[in-house]
């Protein structure tokens, strides 16, 4: 045979081994492939192989796609795990921090696949064409995002950022969801999760409190009703909580007082309002750990929490 | 007695390309065509790693250049003489098409349904022709470094 023929067979034998390796190891050793609709992920649900010299415990593999719902007569856009392309290392698979770390990759992917639904309500028209390009255009956003949150929380080894990303994601997703409103006062904060909620009487005032325990910081909104409250009081607390914690208040025109605290790892926030003829005291306050390190991820979320917090009449 | 040298409108008749085409061509297209689909394979595979973003356009061009010259360079080691431009533009037209069937077909065999193959009916004479253009410009670049590494005797495609 010639040696130039020999060459050339040689090529195509190489590469037709090389496409086959990697199709067994794309295919995690043509193990069934299973596309999970979103939910909570397990470790069960990573079935590929970890790609060589990776320095990092896990990988997943979600994406967005659409399918004709007959039914309803539209497209349906939803987002899926790939167990085949989704990999952990056998050391990292009792580390829930990391699982919870894939998970919101998922719901990234969640959040496209929502985008994309909102873009199909908006044109109901649509062909699967136009679905596709949009589709593309989306997966451009969604990759950088992905990429963004690798970035800020350096694949979870930042957890204040990693909480912040949370944070962020579950608000994405909860939208008005998010919100708890104090059915009495009217008054509303966004906890971006279901909060506990408790209420009793203390002398001449009811109280309700709304809390929650989550992304590593403490949430709390209190709303007391007491007709014995007067804005010179609050005004007193006000310059009370300044001269203790370097508190800084300010009566604004329509006679609300509005103070606010910030000392170590807390910020907090009241304000005076009168619905009706009722006076209500509202305590907003937010309490997120002080470690060595930076906390600034912490910090933005109590500032988002605090910032949300709307009384009747706000804008 | 050394040969005249040739007219230039010579490089633009593709003559001497089909009168001496055969099995040979086929196969260099195949093999090449094999190659390029085990390279689309490992940069798809490298798309885990953070280094893949920034250098996958760089791949890209590697692969087909790397291609497109090997095609060049069994040509001229099995007929003795340089293919010319019409002949290697034919060349590569030959090598992406093949390369296009076999991604089209491999999309089909991974997926296991005709319904996920990309050919877009719409797109097709408008791909054909930039395809053809570009291929027109990228021999026009290989014939410059032709001429530029033939300066230091290497006389390679």
């Amino acid at each position: 045979m010639a040696r130039i023929l020999k060459i050339k067979l040689t090529i195509g034998i190489i590469s037709i081994l090389v496409i086959t390796l990697l199709q067994y190891v794309n295919s995690a050793g043509f193990v069934d492939v299973v596309r999970k609709r979103w939910g909570p992920l397990t470790w069960e649900d990573f079935d590929g192989y970890a790609p060589p010299f990776t320095s990092y415990g896990a990988g997943v593999a979600s994406y967005v796609s659409f399918e004709y719902d007959s039914l309803r007569g539209r497209f349906n856009a939803y987002s899926f795990q790939l167990n085949v392309n989704s990999w952990v290392r056998r050391d990292s698979t009792g580390q829930q921090e990391m699982l919870r770390h894939e998970q919101y990759h998922f719901n990234i992917s969640e959040l496209f696949a929502r985008r994309l639904n909102a873009y199909i309500e908006e044109t109901p028209n649509c062909t699967a064409k136009m679905l596709e390009w949009q589709l593309k255009t989306l997966d451009v956003e969604r990759q950088e995002m992905q990429s963004a949150y690798d970035g800020d929380t350096n694949h979870n080894l930042l957890a204040d950022k990693q909480r912040r990303w949370e944070f962020k994601i579950d608000s994405l997703l909860l939208l008005e969801e998010g919100w708890v409103e104090d059915p009495y006062s009217g008054v509303r904060a966004y906890f971006a999760s279901s909060a506990d909620s408790s209420g009793g009487v203390s002398g001449t005032a009811t109280y309700r409190k709304y809390s929650a325990s989550r992304y590593g910081v403490y949430l709390s909104m209190l709303a007391i009703r007491n007709e014995a409250l007067t804005p010179e009081y609050v005004d007193l607390m006000a310059r009370d909580a300044a001269a203790r914690f370097g508190a800084t208040f300010t009566t604004d025109e329509s006679g609300d007082v509005y103070a606010e605290a910030i000392y170590d790892s807390v910020i907090c926030r009241t304000r005076m309002k009168f619905i009706g003829d009722i006076p209500y005291m509202y305590l907003i306050h937010a309490r997120y750990p002080l470690y060595p390190d930076d906390t600034t991820g912490y910090a933005e979320i109590a500032r988002s929490f605090v910032n949300s917090v709307r009384l009747p009449g706000d804008n | 007695m050394p040969r005249p040298p040739s007219p230039a409108s010579a490089s633009f008749d593709p003559k001497d390309y089909f009168r001496t085409f055969s099995y040979r061509e086929v196969v260099t297209a195949l093999c090449l065509t094999l190659m390029l689909c085990a390279l689309a394979s490992a940069t798809f595979y490298c798309s885990q790693y953070a280094w893949h973003a920034e250098y996958k356009n760089v791949l890209l061009v590697v692969s087909i250049f790397t291609a497109v010259v090997l095609n060049h360079v069994f040509y001229k080691i099995e007929h003795g003489r340089p293919n010319n431009y019409m002949g290697r533009t034919f060349a590569d037209y030959l090598l992406f098409f093949l390369f296009w069937i076999a991604a089209e077909v491999s999309t089909i065999i991974v997926s296991g349904s005709f319904a996920t193959s990309k050919l877009d009916v719409e797109i097709v004479p408008i791909t054909i022709m930039f395809t053809v253009l570009l291929t027109m410009v990228l021999e026009l670049t290989l014939s410059g470094v032709k001429r530029l590494i033939a300066m230091f005797g290497w006389h390679v495609f």
